[in-house]
Formats: structure tokens, C-alpha cells, sequence
């Protein structure tokens, strides 16, 4: 019970950064929140409503990401958008990413 | 039901800093009725709403980072300080009113003198602890502003580093304790003998008889039961001490009343107008050859110095027996 708690709590760590450059990349294409929130799920990733859309605003905030509200529907829909800060910003997250799974690999293999 | 949507978004919003509220409705509020049907049933809306979360922590998430009155980075050093400050004052402010209440008595019995001056300790306790609190979060208040706690931060020195703390020695030991529980009860039962049956017989002698007392017996009578109970908590404390080799809250509680009540019958006794026979000063100032009124005046001084050296001696022990007792439940609790 305990050792569980400890482990979700990790896993939970360690997806968190993950969740930035996942919402980033599926945001190369517009999109507003519920619909985002779908194709997430489709994909198998599992990132609740209540993290994302406040993730989605913090995001738009600092920058990455620009959003228009479409009006012409009878509900008024926020999409969002990655900026050019935001794909200069995913590129750069992407490399360091790629660097660390490569540490993570060598590493786990020497422990084997 | 609807309603409840608006509740749901406002719960939110009234979290978040003004400026933020519009955007963050009409965001929060559009998401929602994405999440929902045409016309919603009561149960999809209980369903989303739960499913997107308390709105404590939907709010907490729109705000990112979470703003502290004290700074994670100084919140031990915070304690700490308070703690030593409100220690340090709490102890003054009982010795200043312990001070104040005993030598402002007036006319009134040792049980209400008590009660007056443990009300009174409550009072200005409470009073300085406040001041001292609010004083000290100001201050790591201050430190926790971006500005101060980069400096803070960026400038600290190697001499600044505290010196490694030695292990504290609060355990009792066992043999010391008892040869001092039987050298306080010695002299004590003995003090009490004499105060009670032979205060008569202490007197100015020629020729091995009695010309005068010097302390009036009534007095002291009235005075000694006080001086019982306190020794008798205190005897309790002893053996607690005994049984247990270290200090817990009970036994500095009763170590407390013991002494106050001790202190306070002492005080009241030494400074009774009737304590020193009248007739014994009259009979001092025709033998030293002073006036009635310069021998008066000597006793009185004498009587405010052991006064103040009795308050200030029970103070420094009771406070002792807080700083063991806190450092042993600060060892208790590595």
C-alpha cells in the first residue's frame, strides 16, 4: 500500500514534464481544449481536463502558445495554437529529451 | 442545474488574482459545455464537473506556482527562530508579571494573590507571544520577497556556517537526583519544623533566655500549609523524576505550581508588615544604637533584595526545566 503510494506519486513526477512537451506537440496543429483533450486520450495518454486546460492557459502565458476564440459556432471554442517561440521552445525540449532517454538507456544497461 | 456550472467556475475563479477571472471563466466555462451534451442530464453534469476535479486544485493548477507568506527555502529557519524568540519573551513576560504581581500584593490572601498572578502571567503572555509572532514573520515576510531572498541567498559565507551541534545531555541521572531529593527534603521538612513549632523560641538570648522574638508567630502559621503543598509537589515531581530519568510535560506542570505557590507564600511572608516582631526592632536600636526607623529601613532593603533574588532564582529554574523538557521532545522527535 504504502510502497504503491510512493511509486504513483514518482510516476506522477516524471510525467509531468513529459505532459508539457506532449501538449506542445499535438498543438503543431490548432485546436481547443476538449478536442485536445480527446486526441490525447486516443493517443493513450492519460492527462486529466482539470491539468490540462489550466496547463493550456500557463502555456499561452508564457508565450508558447497562441490562442483566437472561433465565435461562429453557437458555444464560442478557444483554440490554440503552437507559437514560433513555442516550436522553437518543443525543439529544444525534444533534444534534451532524446538526450536523457539516451543517459537513461546506458545507464539502466550497465545495471543489467 | 445549470446552476451549479456557474457555482463550479466561480468556486475557481473568486481563487485566482482579479485579472485573471474573466479569462479564466469564459475559458473554464466553454470547456465545460464542450465536455457536455445539447441538454445535459443532472447526473453528466455532477459526472463532469467531478471529473474535472475540485475546484481548489483546478484554481491551484491555473496559478502555477504556488505563492508562500514564508518562502519553503527559510520556512526551518523560521520555526526555529520562533520558537528561541517566543521561548525568550514568553520567559521574560512571566518574570516581569511574576515581579509586577508579587510586589504590588496589596491587601489580599496568598490564594488570591496565586490566582491574580497566574492570570496575570496568562495575560502578558499571550500578549508578548503575539507581538513576538507578528514580528517575526514580518520579518521572514520581508526575506521572502524575490528581491531580498536572491541577496539572501546569493551572499552567504563560509564563517556564517553554524558550528556541528554536540548531542545534548537531558537524561537524569538516577543516583544525583536522589541524593538531591533527599538534601532538599531534609532541609525543607526541617525549615517547616521550625517555622511551625519553634518560631516562638527564635529570639533575641541573654543568659539562655528569651528577651524578644524576632518573627511573629501568627504569620508564619497562616503561611506554612502553602508551604506544605508546595513541597509536597515537589516531593511528586522528585519521584517522577526518579521513575521516569527524563523530563515530560506533566512533571514540569506540577514543578511549576509548586514553586509559584512556594514563591508566592515566601514573598507574602517576608513582606507581612507583622513578620519581624515590633518589639524585637525596638530592642536592636537601643542596643546597635539606631534609630527605630534606620533599623526598619535596613530590614526593609533587606527584604527587597531577597525578594527579587527569590523570584529571579525561581524563574531561571523554571526556565531551565522548559529548555530540558523542550530538548528532550526535540529528541524525541529525530
Amino acid at each position: 500500500m504504502e510502497e504503491n503510494h510512493i511509486v504513483d506519486s514518482l510516476i506522477i513526477e516524471l510525467r509531468r514534464g513529459t505532459q508539457i512537451m506532449i501538449v506542445l506537440n499535438a498543438l503543431k496543429k490548432e485546436a481547443y481544449g476538449y478536442q485536445l483533450l480527446q486526441t490525447l486520450n486516443d493517443l493513450g495518454v492519460n492527462i486529466e481536463a482539470g491539468t490540462l486546460y489550466p496547463l493550456l492557459r500557463r502555456l499561452e502565458n508564457q508565450g508558447l502558445l497562441e490562442s483566437t476564440w472561433d465565435t461562429s459556432e453557437s458555444r464560442p471554442r478557444k483554440f490554440y495554437q503552437l507559437s514560433d517561440l513555442g516550436f522553437e521552445v518543443l525543439d529544444q525540449l525534444k533534444e534534451a529529451w532524446l538526450l536523457i532517454h539516451e543517459e537513461m538507456a546506458i545507464l539502466f544497461k550497465e545495471n543489467k | 442545474m445549470k446552476n451549479y456550472i456557474d457555482k463550479y467556475v466561480f468556486a475557481v475563479t473568486k481563487r485566482l488574482p482579479e485579472n485573471q477571472r474573466e479569462e479564466v471563466k469564459k475559458d473554464l466555462e466553454s470547456n465545460i459545455y464542450e465536455m457536455l451534451s445539447e441538454n445535459p442530464s443532472d447526473l453528466e453534469i455532477d459526472e463532469v464537473l467531478h471529473n474535472l476535479g475540485n475546484p481548489r486544485v483546478i484554481a491551484q493548477n491555473y496559478l502555477g506556482e504556488q505563492k508562500h507568506v514564508i518562502d519553503p527555502l527559510f520556512y526551518n529557519d523560521y520555526i526555529t527562530t520562533l520558537k528561541i524568540v517566543l521561548i525568550i519573551f514568553g520567559c521574560i513576560a512571566v518574570l516581569a508579571t511574576t515581579l509586577d504581581s508579587l510586589i504590588n500584593v496589596g491587601d489580599l490572601s496568598i490564594f488570591e494573590i496565586f490566582v491574580q498572578m497566574i492570570s496575570n502571567i496568562f495575560g502578558s503572555l499571550f500578549d508578548s507571544l503575539f507581538i513576538c509572532f507578528s514580528i517575526v514573520t514580518l520579518v521572514f515576510w520581508g526575506m521572502s520577497q524575490p528581491k531580498s531572498k536572491e541577496k539572501i541567498l546569493k551572499n552567504w559565507k563560509l564563517k556564517d556556517l553554524p558550528d556541528i551541534a554536540k548531542p545534548d545531555k537531558v537524561t537524569i541521572n538516577r543516583i544525583s537526583i536522589i541524593i538531591e531529593f533527599m538534601i532538599v527534603s531534609i532541609i525543607s521538612i526541617f525549615f517547616i519544623i521550625v517555622l511551625m513549632f519553634y518560631s516562638n523560641k527564635i529570639g533575641w538570648y541573654e543568659n539562655s533566655q528569651l528577651v524578644v522574638t524576632i518573627f511573629s508567630a501568627d504569620v508564619i502559621k497562616a503561611i506554612v500549609p502553602y508551604l506544605i503543598i508546595s513541597l509536597v509537589l515537589d516531593m511528586i515531581v522528585y519521584l517522577m523524576k526518579i521513575k521516569y530519568l527524563k523530563y515530560n510535560v506533566k512533571m514540569v506542570v506540577i514543578h511549576a505550581i509548586s514553586q509559584l505557590l512556594g514563591l508566592t507564600a515566601f514573598v507574602v511572608l517576608i513582606n507581612h508588615p507583622d513578620f519581624i516582631n515590633v518589639g524585637f526592632i525596638d530592642y536592636l536600636s537601643t542596643y546597635v544604637n539606631m534609630s527605630y526607623q534606620e533599623i526598619s529601613y535596613i530590614i526593609e532593603q533587606v527584604i527587597v533584595v531577597i525578594t527579587i533574588v527569590a523570584i529571579v532564582s525561581v524563574c531561571i529554574d523554571l526556565i531551565s526545566h522548559i529548555v530540558k523538557l523542550y530538548k528532550t521532545k526535540k529528541k524525541e522527535t529525530n
